[in-house]
């Protein structure tokens, strides 16, 4: 794991608040260049918060965002690569797009933490199924690949029945 | 069908479960990166059996909050899309779980909700990210999330015949 160096200075709750503003000026201008450098300032944030960054998957999503943005061209053609006309209504649509949903996974990968609490009802199931996958997962050793069906009701039946003695 | 008293408590169980199942599946390496085999789902097919409609969604809830704080997708279009195909999913397969098991299995079901949940996401995808051309890629889309359904179903029928863990919830807790 990774510092969370964003983590040393603020809670869940405080960081999940300041995200969601973040998230609405980032959503408030539609212009291409500063969603782009807000997305760039998000990736950041994102390190900063020790997040596991997945480079080529950002990189494909706003390629395939685009590349299927410009199969349906629109405004002034730029220049054509073979049969496909680049427009730029279609390209900056389709950029726009996809450092959109990028930008918005990443300032999301920021703000919220394991430890956010959800309050209310909801938030008080949301802790027990924390509480329930903790203990499936502590015991995933004893899954075995040639008996998975067996293995799995076992590991099943214990935690759900120790769980109901706590 | 399970007291009422202890549905809460197998819901968020479900839930739970539902969560190890999605760091299981985050070990298999993913062809696209929005690409998804569905283990959570698994879950969700004991759930039809085990709860009623209201607990099912609620576990789509639990399953889909849960999800998106492990994986902090929780304020982004990645979980309002997973919210929908998830939820119209539930109220699919719940409805033809209701139809005699003579006309339609759980392997039918699991499809047929796996089917529903990904046309609804593919329409939300074209509508808001990727445009018409999107359509493109439909049908092998569509393709995965059917083969990976069958197989989620198959396991699900073999494992409900098979449970200790079953069999004791549908007697008195």
């Amino acid at each position: 794991m990774k510092n969370d160096y964003i983590g040393r200075f603020f809670s869940p709750g405080k960081r999940f608040f300041i995200g969601m503003l973040l998230m609405l000026v980032f959503l408030l201008l539609e212009s291409l260049t500063f969603r782009a450098v807000m997305t760039g300032f998000f990736l950041v944030l994102a390190v900063l918060a020790g997040k596991k960054i997945l480079w080529k998957n950002y990189i494909l999503l706003i390629f395939f965002i685009t590349f299927f943005n410009l199969l349906s061209p629109w405004g002034e053609v730029l220049f054509s690569l073979g049969p496909l006309d680049i427009t730029k209504g279609a390209l900056i649509s389709g950029l726009l797009k996809g450092t959109t949903f990028t930008g918005l996974i990443l300032i999301s990968l920021t703000s919220i933490k394991k430890g956010l609490i959800i309050p209310g009802k909801l938030g008080g199931l949301i802790g027990k199924v924390f509480f329930y996958f903790e203990r499936i997962f502590e015991q995933k050793h004893r899954l075995k690949r040639h008996d998975l069906i067996g293995t799995l009701d076992e590991i099943l039946m214990d935690t759900f029945y120790e769980s109901e003695q706590d | 069908m399970v007291k009422s008293t202890d549905k809460l408590k197998l819901t968020s169980f479900l839930g739970g479960l539902c969560l190890f199942l999605s760091a299981i599946e985050y070990l298999f390496p993913r062809p696209v990166p929005f690409m998804r085999l569905g283990l959570a789902n698994l879950p969700v097919l004991f759930a039809l059996k085990l709860l009623p409609f209201p607990y099912v969604l609620l576990l789509i809830l639990l399953k889909i909050t849960g999800q998106g704080l492990i994986s902090g997708t929780l304020a982004s279009y990645v979980f309002l899309f997973s919210a929908a195909g998830s939820f119209t999913s539930a109220v699919v397969m719940y409805s033809v779980y209701r139809i005699p098991a003579k006309f339609i299995s759980l392997i039918g079901v699991s499809v047929l909700g796996a089917l529903t949940g990904n046309i609804i996401q593919l329409i939300l995808s074209v509508k808001f990210i990727f445009g018409d051309s999107a359509w493109v890629i439909a049908s092998l889309f569509l393709t995965i999330g059917t083969v990976s359904s069958f197989l989620i179903g198959l396991f699900a029928v073999r494992f409900m015949k098979r449970s200790q863990w079953i069999s004791s919830l549908e007697g008195p807790l």
